[in-house]
């Protein structure tokens, strides 16, 4: 082997084992001894393939690595070199051998110069990373977590760019000055999501750290990274640390966020949550409060919806109802999660809450059932109808109102409510109410308006319908509403209820607009909230009834009141029948005091009592305010109001079934009875009042039972008219005792009351009868019925009542309604009090004979009864003005034998009476008005309480001889008498007749009718009386048959040109007796030829007259005229001296303080054949 | 004509008539308390006395007749009624006035001799139609027509 070949191979052993390159060429250097064994190989002349052998040798020892080669390029380098040393090794080195090395050595050099060149290259790459190391820079605020692991990665960075400069160290400088920039930038980034330095300290401080502590964070959230998202995913290291604080102070906290935040999908999704549940702690709430696991938390979010979870929190972070509430639903959530989407609910989650805490009640069940309700998406579309365009979704008060109240808590009522708005106009409208008309409520609005309105709008449902139905009315109701008004109407609305103190009264608003307006009906509402909207003060006054007033919900001084809530729709309808303006005027007519009493008044029983109320005012005041106020002021004590309260109440005058609401009302308006002529309206408005007033005071509550047990069995409570007049007309003006006294009798007889009840609506009494038809019956019927007709005792008008059958009712129901008799009260209650009498000829105040009346309306059960009997009835004066109680006298003596058995009453006879005059009752009306024209001489007048006129003369022609009396009497009486007279009336003069001058025919047949009806033809008790001692006689049967009207006989004067003279009607056999006799004593008698007789004409000794005449008496011969007075009676009286006895042979009237009727002979002959069936020739 | 009729007529209480033919047969009851008529008739006129028959009979015999032979005045004053009668002669006529009615005028001798007539009449039935009359009561009217009767002139 060759020196160098030696060398090379040393190298590349030393390559091999791995030996410091540097270290190893160092030795090489250093040692001499090594090379020196080369030497010893010199032994033969170098060829010059030797020489050029050793020049290669030395060109290759020359050939050394740049300083700053790498060991792989040394060791290259020295294969490079060791090829060459090979390539000269040989024993023969030839030229090709040289070749071979040179061309070697040529690579080796190359080598060198690569490898100098990899040298400087290395050199810049470090001066480059160092400029890079350079151009780190510090953090921005800077953390010490981040400062000292860039410190690290710097000092790594610093030591790395110290190191020799190779490839590999380079490599590791570049991979440190790297790494620190990275770290650099890194934390810059970190920092920066954590929101910078003050993101950092914001996050220590929620957590109770400090900056050297943020790993701990790091465990808490698994990595910085988490954190960081956490930052993000919250949008701020503010943010989270504020959420992460809701879940406990220090990295304990955060840890159960961290896993509430994993489950519920990251920070994104549980800051949203937090966001949409109203806040962190609401949502840490569910975990700290709730107990929920973040699973658990995550499902009640994604079930129920944070917004609507938070919503139902309300203002604090209770998760209770939420957890029920998805509790409740169990796995069955689709219900609310289809409700929520589809109805629209998930952007008005405060909405859904309302729904649930006060729609529900908070009752999770309710609330599912609520969901449930709404099964199909039909339905739901339509609840998001009115939540969407109908407003409700921005109003959630008042949906929940509308739910809890307007539908009481029933879905079914909120569907319904909800598809009455099934197009968008009404659904439009529904939100103009809700906004622009302020039903969505507001400072001055409660939240109820709309669910009040909704509960209300239709009024009080009708009996035929269901819940169902009803609810489904109402709903449309209120949708035909919304659609109606318009904006205009709606801004009006919302004056009307900030203005006029609706607002605050959402029941009250309701039945205003409800039942006040016909049932919500559109232009109505539309009218009263223009009227309303324009009259400031009105509103004023009418926010001022509503609180002082007592008819709202509070009154003035805060205090809740008892006022039903439909009292001032009652005010409005019926009270003032619809009409705005005038309830407004009514409150503006009402000053403060009077709002106290009306407050007072409310608050002892009528405020319960609103359709009462509004009757009251409606039927009772006319509408008038200042007839209100005199209402109001009259009960201006609480036992009168306590009292009304009482009748209201106790005594049913409330309302009710079988209590009609105006029952009140007509009681005011009747209880005085009728106005007294030259009584203004005002006046007797006051009077009224009293009246009531008093009344209410005198009933006690068993009074009031009794009442109303009356009302309510006797049928008097559906007739309120005619209850307000019995109590006005039949008991004094309502007076108490007597009202009292009427309940007693009439409560407790229950058969009593059902004929009183079957009275009226079976017999005509009632302004309706059983078919609930009007019948045209004059409410007032009844009440004169009872008072002049039973003298106001119950119990005589019980006896008629129950005295009817149907038969009986039915008649009566002919008469009354068809026969007219139902229009006149007064002439029926008079007819009853004097035509149906046990003892006609007694008092009015005897004991009733109903038979009477049984037997007249049973003459008239025929078909053409009514008819004729209204005819007669009306075209025969019965219902005159002034004459109603004609008809009285007419049954009560008309129809009464007065001289003959039995002096009863017979109703019968009526019948007969009409037919008599059917199609001429303008002759019978004649007949009356000549009866009732005669003079007092001639017929009884009447006297209080008697109607003597025309019955009794009437009775007089009915009880001739002629007609024989009851019932056939007055069958022909215009035939046989009317006909007769007139044409007597009527007739000229002839014959010897047309000359008379003595007494004058009449020409008027009343004068005829009068005179037939004075003359009683009263038979003559004692044909011959004695009326002088004591043997003088008197003809009575020819002086009162001729001259009596009572006796009359109609005898004839043979002067008929004289006619005859007629006494008084009162004149009569005694009478006449009386008269003779007085008038034949000394002092009383005159002879007609003049002087005194000298005795007493009885004692005229001797009977036979003397020739030549001793005496006066000789000298009148056996006719004696003398003239005898008697009283203010003068007469003539002839005594005749004929058959040896002396008798009072012709008497007839001279004078009298009453007046005598001298009848022409034919006229008399005329009442005679008119009267008697003797007739008579005319003269 | 100058002819005068005089009939006499009763009239029971109802009015019924009864003509003098009837009269004369009597058996008519209270016969004494009836008013009646003097009816006098010349031609077509006619003149009702009517009073109590038994008074006009007598009173216009008693009085009128003998007052009125010659010229001169008589009152018949009604006894039943208050009507006075005036007769008045003058010459061969007698008007008979009243306050009350139209008068008539009749030739005087024939009335006055027809009322004697009819008293004559009278005075014959009265035994018959007069039940209870006491004998003097006839016999006074016989008087008093035979009275009138003299006081007329002789035919």
């Amino acid at each position: 082997m060759t020196k160098k070949g030696k060398a090379a191979r040393v190298i590349s052993d030393e390559v091999r084992w791995g030996i410091d390159l540097a270290e190893y060429m160092s030795l090489s250097h250093d040692d001499g001894d090594y090379w020196g064994d080369e030497e010893d190989d010199e032994e033969a002349g170098p060829s010059p393939e030797e020489l050029r052998r050793d020049a290669l040798y030395d060109e290759l020892d020359d050939l050394s690595p740049p300083e700053g080669a790498e060991e792989s390029e040394i060791q290259t380098l020295t294969t490079r070199k060791d090829a060459v040393v090979q390539a000269l090794d040989v024993e023969d080195i030839g030229p090709g051998d040289i070749a071979n090395a040179e061309a070697l050595m040529l690579v080796a050099e190359q080598e060198v110069q690569a490898i100098a060149k990899a040298v400087a290259t290395r050199k810049e790459d470090r001066r480059l990373i160092a400029a890079d190391f350079d151009l780190v820079k510090a953090v921005e605020g800077e953390i010490k977590p981040h400062k000292t692991r860039i410190d690290a990665a710097r000092l790594k960075a610093t030591e790395a760019l110290s190191a020799a400069i190779t490839g590999a160290s380079n490599d590791l400088a570049r991979k440190a000055v790297d790494l620190l920039a990275q770290t650099v930038k890194a934390c810059a980034t970190e920092l920066s999501d954590l929101g910078g330095k003050d993101g950092v300290d914001q996050l220590c401080k929620a957590f109770a750290i400090d900056e050297d502590s943020l790993a701990l964070l790091d465990d808490a959230f698994g990595t910085r990274d988490e954190v960081i998202k956490a930052v993000k995913g919250f949008g701020s290291a503010e943010a989270l640390a504020k959420v992460t604080a809701a879940y406990g102070a220090g990295p304990a906290g955060a840890k159960t966020m961290a896993a509430v935040m994993g489950a519920m999908g990251g920070p994104a999704a549980l800051a949203k949550a937090a966001k949409d549940i109203g806040g962190p702690e609401k949502l840490a709430a569910l975990t700290a409060k709730g107990g929920l696991k973040p699973s658990e938390v995550k499902a009640l979010c994604d079930d129920l919806g944070p917004g609507f979870i938070g919503a139902l929190m309300g203002s604090g972070d209770d998760p209770a109802a939420a957890i029920a509430l998805r509790t409740e639903f169990g796995g069955d959530i689709a219900a609310l999660t289809d409700l929520v989407k589809e109805a629209g609910f998930d952007t008005k989650p405060k909405t859904l809450a309302k729904l649930l805490t006060e729609g529900c009640k908070g009752k999770p069940g309710d609330f599912k059932a609520l969901c449930k309700g709404f099964a199909t998406s039909e339905d739901r579309a339509a609840l998001g109808g009115i939540v969407g365009k109908g407003g409700l979704g921005d109003a959630p008060d008042a949906l929940a109102d509308l739910f809890s109240e307007g539908c009481k808590g029933d879905p079914a009522t909120l569907k319904a409510f909800a598809k009455g708005f099934d197009d968008d106009g009404k659904r439009e409208g529904l939100g103009r109410l809700m906004a622009a008309g302020g039903l969505g409520g507001g400072a001055k609005v409660d939240k109820g308006g709309l669910g009040a309105l909704f509960q209300s709008v239709a009024g009080d449902k009708p009996d035929l319908l269901s819940e169902a139905e009803f609810a489904k009315t109402r709903a449309e109701a209120l949708a035909k509403l919304a659609k109606g008004l318009d904006g205009a109407d709606c801004t009006r609305l919302k004056t009307v209820l900030e203005d006029g103190g609706l607002g605050a009264d959402p029941k009250v608003l309701g039945h205003l607009l409800g039942a006040g307006c016909d049932k919500g009906d559109p232009a109505k509402v539309k009218a009263l909230l223009s009227d309303m909207a324009g009259d400031t003060t009105g509103l004023a006054r009418l926010g001022d009834l509503l609180t002082a007033g007592g008819l709202g919900a509070k009154d003035d001084t805060g205090t809740k009141t008892d006022t039903d809530p439909k009292a001032l729709a009652a005010l409005l309808d019926p009270g003032c029948k619809g009409k705005a303006s005038d309830l407004l005027a009514l409150a503006k007519g009402l000053d403060a005091n009077d709002r106290k009493g009306v407050k007072a008044l409310l608050s002892k029983g009528l405020g319960k009592a609103p359709a009462a109320l509004g009757e009251v005012l409606n039927t009772g005041c006319k509408g008038d305010p200042a007839t209100f106020k005199s209402f109001v002021a009259a009960f201006d004590a609480d036992d009168k109001r306590e009292g009304l309260g009482r009748m209201l109440e106790a005594g049913g005058m409330k309302g009710g079934d079988k209590v009609d609401a105006k029952t009140l009302g007509a009681l005011f308006n009747h209880v005085a009875g009728d106005k007294p002529t030259g009584v203004s309206d005002a006046d007797f408005a006051k009077t009224r009042a009293a009246s009531l007033a008093n009344l209410s005071k005198a009933l006690d509550a068993g009074d009031c039972a009794k009442l109303k047990t009356t009302l309510e069995d006797g049928g008097l409570g559906t007739d309120p008219d005619v209850f307000g007049h019995l109590i006005g007309t039949g008991c004094g003006a309502g007076d108490g005792a007597k009202v009292k006294t009427l309940v007693k009798e009439l409560a407790g007889d229950a058969p009593g009351l059902k004929g009183l009840d079957d009275l009226l609506k079976k017999g005509g009494f009632g302004t309706k009868d059983d078919a609930k038809a009007a019948t045209g019956t004059d409410a007032k019927c009844l009440g004169h019925l009872l008072a002049p007709g039973c003298n106001g005792d119950p119990k005589e008008m019980l006896k008629l009542a129950k005295a009817l059958n149907a038969g009986n009712r039915t008649a009566l129901k002919g008469v009354m309604t068809k026969g007219d008799l139902g229009k006149h009260p007064q002439v029926l209650g008079k007819m009853y009090q004097h035509g149906c009498l046990t003892d006609p000829n007694g008092t009015h105040t005897s004991a009733k004979n109903p038979q009477v009346l049984k037997d007249m309306i049973g003459e008239f059960a025929d078909v053409d009864g009514p008819r004729i009997f209204k005819d007669m009835l009306t075209k025969s004066g019965f219902t005159e003005a002034g004459k109603e109680d004609r008809f009285a006298s007419v049954l009560r003596h008309g129809f009464t034998p007065k001289h003959s058995a039995p002096k009863v009453q017979n109703g019968k006879t009526l019948r007969k009476l009409a037919n008599a005059f059917d199609g001429n009752f303008g002759d019978l009306k004649t007949t009356f008005e000549a009866i009732e024209g005669a003079p007092t001489h001639m017929l009884e007048a009447d006297k209080p309480n008697a109607p003597n006129r025309p019955g009794k003369g009437l009775g007089n022609l009915i009880h001739s001889p002629k007609f024989g009396g009851n019932p056939n009497g007055a069958k022909k009486l215009r035939a046989d008498l009317f006909v007769p007279l007139k044409t007597r009336s009527t007739a000229p003069g002839t014959g010897t007749e047309s000359g008379w001058g003595g007494t004058p025919k009449m020409t008027n047949v009343k004068d005829f009718l009068m005179t037939a009806a004075s003359f009683e033809h009263k038979p003559i008790t004692h044909a011959t009386v004695t009326v002088g001692p004591p043997n003088m006689s008197m003809n009575m049967s020819h002086a009162a048959g001729r001259h009596s009207r009572k006796h009359g006989k109609f005898e004839l004067n043979t002067s008929p040109h004289m006619g005859t003279t007629l006494f008084d009607c009162d004149t009569d056999e005694t009478k006449i007796k009386t008269m003779v006799s007085t008038g034949l004593q000394p002092g009383n008698v005159a002879r007609a030829n003049g002087g005194a007789p000298d005795r007493h004409p009885s004692q005229r000794p001797p009977l036979k007259r003397r020739t030549p005449p001793l005496d006066q008496y000789d000298l009148d011969g056996n006719f004696l005229r003398l003239n005898g007075t008697a009283g203010t009676e003068s007469n003539r009286i002839g005594v005749g001296h004929t058959g040896g006895v002396l008798k009072v042979a012709q008497f007839y009237p001279m004078a009298s303080a009453k007046p005598l009727q001298l009848v022409n002979t034919n006229d008399f002959i005329a009442l005679n054949n008119a009267l008697t069936n003797n007739t008579k020739a005319f003269l | 004509m100058t002819s005068v009729t005089v009939e006499l007529g009763l009239m029971q209480p109802d009015g019924t008539p009864y003509t003098e033919a009837q009269m004369a047969k009597g058996g008519i009851a209270d016969f004494d308390s009836m008013d009646g008529w003097v009816r006098l008739r010349h031609g077509e006129q006619s003149f009702d006395v009517g009073d109590l028959l038994l008074y006009a009979v007598g009173t216009l015999c008693e009085t009128v007749v003998p007052e009125l032979t010659g010229d001169g005045v008589a009152v018949y004053v009604a006894f039943g009624h208050q009507e006075e009668l005036t007769f008045t002669r003058k010459g061969d006529v007698i008007t008979i006035s009243s306050a009350w009615r139209p008068g008539i005028t009749l030739p005087a001798e024939p009335l006055l001799r027809a009322l004697v007539g009819a008293g004559e009449r009278f005075v014959a039935m009265l035994p018959a139609l007069w039940e209870g009359a006491l004998p003097e009561d006839i016999a006074d009217y016989a008087g008093q027509v035979t009275a009138a009767a003299a006081s007329l002139p002789p035919t």
